[in-house]
């Protein structure tokens, strides 16, 4: 279980959002979502301490994620799998030594069982044929997918998702939002997705957070959301609507 | 490419590159210290009490070929100087080999030759030579003159009394006291065996330091030395005494003889000895003494029988 | 005060990089990477700069000392000495400021500005360990191994040109180079070499590892990599000198 309790965070002089408090069940996913600049990656990094807050505190399973050492840190990162935004691959390794990378320094697998996990992953995205390729040779849809493949080649306690339909067509977005129903489901992951996507947010949310006004705006189940009247929240709705 | 087979690649690239460089150190190393790169090399250690001119890379000659060079120099105390010689010469250095400092041209420049012993044993690698810092053959010309100048300057002192003495004697006696003189000569007279009596003491010293020239010198003609010894023992009428203070006045004068042509004749070498006024005036007076016996003999030949042969030694 | 901050977050990277050095053996795949790129991939760009300065040294020497009293050999001291402790020292230092430490702070800077040293964080890696240990240490192991190439080339390029303008025979300028020759020289260059192997890689290390601001960022990490090293270079060299001789 993630608790998050009056998280507050700025940038110098830039607020980001003050006293943002939510819990994510276990199994559980959870639709982070608001405007672009209203902090939602930044709230995510806070998950996995990428990032300090001024104030506030992040539990996971009642552990104070900001107070402990470095090593446990490491420990508990490694229970996250990471979906950035720009999908953050390394760039000097091929796709497939990209999803290999975590297996072959945090497992003792040898090369035909990495081989077995990182081609399960790429199956799961649809890439299983590019795996000779340079990230720079890929398309940005399919960077995408190869970070969300090296996201849970780990088989994560937790994923992180940083918009991982934007810049997806339709029915590879469907698939996506699929494979992290069947992530949810089938494997008991807790998820946190951002996204713009109101598709995609009905279809895999469980809970929703949306920020607004350097604030955790509302809060509350996809159920709720449809019937809230937040002006806000609303017009947000609306106006992804179109985008669709 | 397999990511294995790249990664080796690497590691082998690396590998290589660092033992080459450590490679291309070591023999850039022995290069620039002289040693030999492939041969296994002899390292010598001396001792010199100075090494002016000597420095590390300074060349080491055997015979007249360049067999290696000076490895280090450097202080063992304030009067030996530590060196260490890098020598490519596989036959070895005999154990009682001398290593010397020489001069290798005229403006001071130096050079280290090792003097083989033939000897048949080896010095070991490691192993200790003599070093022997040659000052050069005027440097030492110079030394020894400085050591024997008081030597020759007292002696000469002596016996150019003495042989004035004689020449006084010989002179003021007149013909008669010199023919009486002579004639006692002839037959061990009383006369000479008097002046004999009389100044033995100062001739024995004489004698003496002029022996010890003599060792000094050491370089009397032994030509002439065989010569003046045939001619002093046909002195059968001359005292053995006499026949002594002849034969190193001989000795002497010959010496003398010689070094004067030299001197004359400009060979530089004995120039240190004669730069001293007072030696030069001692020597000279001498030789006039020597030159006034020898002429007043050769007026004389009479009283010196078949015994002229002498004069040629003047 | 952006001097102090400079300082405090070079330390903190410093500090950081050695302090998770006991996984030390899970690098090491990324050492030999980086010592190939810092040293084996810079061979022959420091053969070439070596071979010059010698063979020039050895040219403008003999212009400069006309007198006719001075011994060939002089030339052969002086340009063996000079390369030996300072030249292949420092001008390899300098063209690999540019060099390697251009392709440290940029790659660095990219993987900073595109997420993916928090990518590596994310993953359970510590990302200084991983990124910059290696590349300091293949810094610090490789330079002198360029120094060595720099010495060599050097010395060979004085000899050439002093052979090929007539300047100098061999015999003279070996003659001149063994007179000075001293090992001191020579471990006072490495020292100089390990020294600059660490001041540039950790230095365009820092500034990649914590540039801001897209490509733009990138680009002023990298030259700042590039200038900062440059100017360190020299001030450690006058420090060294002054220490050491
Ligand atoms: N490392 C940082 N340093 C300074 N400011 C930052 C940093 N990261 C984010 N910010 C600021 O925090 C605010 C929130 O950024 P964030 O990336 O979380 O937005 P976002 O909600 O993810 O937007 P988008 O939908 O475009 O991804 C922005 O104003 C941004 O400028
Ligand atoms: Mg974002």
């Amino acid at each position: 279980m993630i608790e998050i309790n009056n998280l507050t965070k700025s940038f110098g002089a830039n607020l980001v959002w003050e006293n943002v408090s939510l819990t994510i069940d276990d199994g559980e996913t959870l639709a982070v979502i608001g405007k672009s600049g209203s902090g939602k990656s930044v709230l995510m990094k806070h998950l996995n301490v990428l990032l300090y807050p001024d104030a506030g505190e992040v539990l996971i399973d009642g552990l104070n994620i900001f107070e402990i050492r470095y090593a446990k840190l490491r420990r508990l990162r490694q229970r996250f799998g990471v979906l950035f935004q720009g999908a953050a691959l390394f760039d000097s390794i091929t796709a497939y030594e990209n999803v290999a990378f975590p297996l072959r320094f945090f497992s003792d697998f040898n090369e035909d069982e990495i081989n077995e996990r990182v081609m399960e992953s790429l199956e799961l995205v649809n890439l299983a044929d590019i795996g000779t390729k340079t990230p720079a040779e890929l398309s940005g849809g399919m960077r995408k997918r190869v970070g969300l493949a090296r996201a849970i080649v780990m088989k994560p306690d937790y994923l992180l998702y940083d918009e991982p339909t934007s810049g997806l067509d339709p029915q590879t977005s469907d698939e996506i939002n699929d494979l992290i129903i069947s992530m949810a489901d089938t494997l008991d992951i807790t998820s946190i997705v951002i996204t713009h996507d109101m598709h995609s947010v009905l279809r895999v949310a469980d809970k929703v957070a949306f920020l607004d006004q350097q604030k955790l705006s509302w809060y509350g189940t996809v159920d709720e959301m449809r019937k809230s009247d937040h002006k806000a929240l609303h017009s947000f709705i609306i106006a992804s609507e179109y985008t669709i | 490419m397999e990511p294995g087979l790249k990664k080796i690649q690497n590691e082998i690239k690396i590998g290589l590159t660092i033992v080459i460089a450590l490679l291309i150190a070591i023999i850039g190393f022995r290069l620039m210290q002289d040693v030999p790169i492939f041969r296994p090399s002899l390292q010598l250690y001396t001792v010199f009490d100075r090494v002016d001119g000597i420095s590390v890379g300074t060349s080491v000659y055997l015979s007249g070929v360049k067999i290696g060079s000076v490895n280090r120099v450097e202080l063992a105390g304030p009067d030996s100087v530590r060196v260490v010689l890098n020598l490519s010469y596989t036959e070895g250095i005999p154990v009682g080999s001398r290593a010397y400092i020489e001069s290798a041209d005229l403006i001071g420049g130096k050079r280290v030759r090792i003097h083989h012993s033939g000897q048949d044993e080896m010095l070991p690698d490691g192993g200790y030579i003599e070093g022997v810092y040659d000052h050069g053959a005027f440097a030492e010309l110079q030394s020894f003159a400085e050591d024997v100048k008081p030597d020759i300057q007292r002696s000469t002192g002596n016996l150019a009394d003495v042989l004035s003495q004689i020449d006084e004697i010989l002179k003021d006696g007149g013909k008669e006291d010199l023919r009486g003189t002579i004639a006692t000569l002839s037959s061990s007279s009383r006369q000479i065996d008097r002046l004999l009596q009389e100044r033995s003491a100062d001739l024995e010293e004489s004698i003496i330091s002029l022996k010890h020239i003599m060792q000094n010198l050491d370089t009397l003609s032994t030509g002439r030395q065989s010569q003046l010894d045939d001619i002093l023992e046909n002195l059968e009428t001359t005292s053995q005494e006499l026949g002594v203070i002849s034969r190193e006045l001989g000795g002497v004068s010959s010496e003398l003889h010689v070094m004067m042509q030299q001197i004359n004749s400009g060979e530089g070498t004995l120039g240190r000895l004669i730069q001293d006024p007072s030696l030069y005036e001692n020597l000279d007076s001498l030789a006039v003494n020597l030159k006034n016996i020898s002429r007043k003999m050769e007026d004389e030949p009479g009283h010196f029988l078949k015994h002229m042969r002498l004069i040629e030694i003047f | 005060m952006q001097l102090f901050v400079d300082v405090g977050r070079y330390c903190r990277l410093i500090y950081e990089a050695i302090r998770s050095s006991t996984e030390f053996g899970m690098y090491w795949k990324n050492i030999i990477i980086e010592m190939v790129k810092t040293g084996y991939d810079s061979l022959p760009i420091i053969i070439l700069a070596g071979f010059f300065t010698g063979a020039v040294m050895t040219i403008q020497t003999s212009y400069q000392l006309v007198a006719g009293f001075i011994p060939p050999e002089t030339i052969g001291s002086i340009v063996s000495q000079s390369l030996l402790i300072e030249l292949a020292a420092v001008i390899s230092a300098l063209v690999l400021a540019g060099r390697v430490g251009a392709r440290i702070a940029t790659e660095l800077g990219t993987m900073a500005v595109s997420e993916q040293i928090d990518a590596l964080e994310s993953m359970g890696f510590n990302s200084v360990t991983f990124l910059v240990m290696p590349r300091v240490l293949a810094g610090i192991f490789m330079f002198p191994v360029i120094y060595v190439a720099a010495a060599v080339a050097g010395m060979s390029g004085g000899l050439l040109s002093g052979y090929m303008t007539g300047a100098v025979p061999v015999a003279d300028f070996m003659l001149g180079a063994r007179q000075v020759f001293s090992p001191a020289d020579v471990s006072f260059g490495v020292i100089k070499s390990f020294v600059f192997g660490y001041i540039i890689t950790s230095i365009s290390c820092y500034k990649g590892y914590f540039a801001t601001g897209g490509a733009e960022g990138v680009g002023q990490a990298t030259t700042q990599a590039a200038v900062l090293s440059c100017i360190y270079i020299l001030v450690a060299d006058f420090v060294l000198a002054f220490l050491l001789l």
